[in-house]
């Protein structure tokens, strides 16, 4: 089991009257290899929750372990915690610093104490497995790439440091769909190579629904659903009361329902064709 | 992350707090002059007495108004030790240790000195934490207003200076952000030596840096699409308006700050043949 979490709850603000309850009592149990989508309106909680999932947060109460590392303890081994989850945070390209693109995808490695020989061959892999050419962009100021560019160079920052659980806070915010499509792929390839589970902040559904094993339902700081996306687009009039969607392809099935033509549940684009295909060749 | 204490708005309702800016602008600002004058330990309660009441009328408690000396502790530390130890007096030291000397004068001024800039915070942030950022800065407008006469551009220096306090939670969030990223990937920011942790301080400072541009590209694009500066006169939504408890408030603070001032003056009064400072030398006793 990659991360277990127990009657997690956290206070903004404790003692002040700005203080707002983040998370109340989130229970949850994420296996190894999952492919988790974390959904909620803004201010649902979610973002506080995946920053107790390396630390970022304290946790105040309740029990939290990630990869067989327990942070309950007084003084956790935040080092090791950061060496095994990594994380990207929304638009990661603006906390880029380095005067080169090696410089800054080695500077996770370095932090973690490697040799430099290491450290020379985690940079490149990493920087290769994002889809840049090395040779091209290692001596590049980050500074003068384009949006999508940076994005991996930022990217590859992180996995530089081998997590074999990667979190990532809306990754495909401000892109364009082509960019979105590339960051999406990337992160499956990332899922069979480097990270196998894998903890996604999404708003998309139609991506949610295209990339998911599990979905996580956030709302008013509570963790109301966890399950695969099948099922929780089921709960469509659930999904709708707190503001959530659904997949464009799943609400065009129920309205195919709705006029007499049921082609069942779908969740892509295939799904959908490789239904409509098989009803219009069993009609004639 | 949003629980930096230092003097940011603190909303809640309160005398003081629905008082217009401008006054407590005023009031600040004779505050800081007074204690300058104030030079002995009787002359000190009344500056107590001042910042008691604006305290208590702030409804803001007294732990979080204390909360904001914490940058200067180190600075209070080093000055009150300094005044100590590098004033001379006349008559024999108190305390004698290598080169160091302690006399009584060292003791008065140190102490003084001390209380002053404790004063002198409180004071401040009593202003900060009970008005808004925009509201202080419509305040430093009103009050430099007669500078626009000799062509000093009073209404864009207040429009910076509010743009700068309105970006400082933003900034802060930011660093925050960024912070964290950083630590997400291992740096670490509280271990090693001084050149060590100043170099730690690059990744948060450059990226801050370039998001700082970017953000005042984009606000001045904002602006500039909504054509700021080309119309003559720019009208205000939310007014200031004196009302009597601004009266009330001023009246009471005078009082106390007048009499402190005049106290202080009036030593050498002869009342029945003998000097003011003759007759309560309790009065004086401290200064110099």
């Amino acid at each position: 089991m990659a991360i277990i979490v127990k009657d997690l709850c956290y206070t903004y603000n404790e003692k002040t009257p700005f203080a707002t309850k983040a998370l109340k009592n989130v229970t949850v149990t994420i296996d190894e290899g999952e492919f988790v989508c974390v959904v909620g309106h803004t201010g649902s909680g979610k973002s506080t929750f995946i920053q107790h999932l390396n630390g970022l947060i304290r946790l105040q109460s309740g029990q939290l372990a990630v990869d067989g590392i327990d942070l309950c303890v007084k003084k956790p081994d935040f080092m090791a915690l950061r060496g095994k989850i990594g994380m990207v945070f929304q638009y990661p390209e603006y906390q880029l610093f380095a005067d080169t693109v090696f410089e800054d995808v080695a500077f996770g490695p370095r932090n973690m104490g490697l040799k430099d020989a290491e450290v020379k061959s985690r940079v490149f892999h990493a920087i290769e497995r994002v889809g840049l050419n090395y040779g091209l962009y290692a001596e590049k100021s980050p500074f003068e790439l384009s949006g999508g560019e940076k994005r991996r160079v930022a990217i590859a920052g992180v996995i530089a440091m081998e997590p074999r659980i990667l979190v990532l806070d809306e990754p495909t915010a401000g892109l364009d769909p082509l960019g979105k499509n590339e960051i999406l792929n990337l992160i499956e390839d990332i899922r069979k190579t480097v990270a196998p589970t894998v903890l996604m902040v999404n708003h998309d559904m139609n991506e949610v629904a295209e990339h998911a094993t599990k979905v996580m339902v956030f709302c008013d700081g509570e963790m109301t659903e966890y399950l695969p996306p099948k099922d929780l687009f089921r709960k469509a009039d659930y999904l709708t009361s707190i503001g959530l969607d659904l997949p464009t392809i799943t609400k065009f099935a129920s309205k195919l329902k709705e006029s007499g033509v049921d082609i069942g549940d779908c969740l892509t684009v295939e799904q959908a064709y490789d239904r409509i295909i098989r009803l219009h060749l069993k009609d004639r | 992350m949003k629980d930096i204490a230092f003097g940011q708005y603190y909303p809640i309702d309160s005398f003081v707090h629905r008082l217009d800016a401008r006054t407590k602008l005023l009031i600040t600002i004779l505050f800081m002059v007074s204690v300058f004058f104030a030079d002995s330990f009787f002359l000190y309660l009344f500056i107590l007495l001042a910042l008691v009441l604006m305290v208590a009328f702030s409804k803001i408690s007294f732990i979080r108004i204390l909360g904001t000396m914490k940058p200067i502790i180190v600075l209070a530390i080093i000055t009150t030790v300094l005044n100590f130890f590098l004033t001379e007096g006349e008559g024999e030291p108190l305390f004698k240790w290598w080169i160091f000397e302690l006399y009584i004068e060292g003791i008065f001024v140190g102490v003084k000195m001390l209380l002053r800039l404790i004063f002198l915070v409180m004071g401040a942030s009593i202003l900060t934490l009970t008005t808004t950022p925009v509201a202080l800065t419509d305040a430093v407008e009103w009050l430099f207003y007669p500078l626009s006469y000799l062509r000093v551009p009073v209404r864009e220096l207040a429009l910076i200076m509010s743009i700068a306090l309105k970006f400082i939670p933003n900034l802060v969030e930011e660093a925050q952000r960024i912070i964290k990223a950083q630590k997400a990937r291992g740096a670490n920011f509280e271990s090693g030596g001084l050149i060590k942790r100043a170099k730690a301080f690059i990744p948060i400072l450059i990226p801050l840096l370039v998001s700082s541009f970017r953000r005042a590209d984009e606000l001045a694009l904002a602006m500039d699409a909504r054509c700021y500066g080309y119309t003559a006169k720019r009208t205000k939504m939310k007014k200031l308006t004196f009302r009597s408890r601004d009266l009330l408030a001023g009246i009471v603070i005078t009082l106390i700050f007048g009499s402190m001032i005049a106290l202080r003056y009036c030593s050498g009064v002869i009342i029945n043949g003998e000097t003011l400072a003759e007759l309560c030398p309790w009065i004086y006793y401290g200064s110099m």
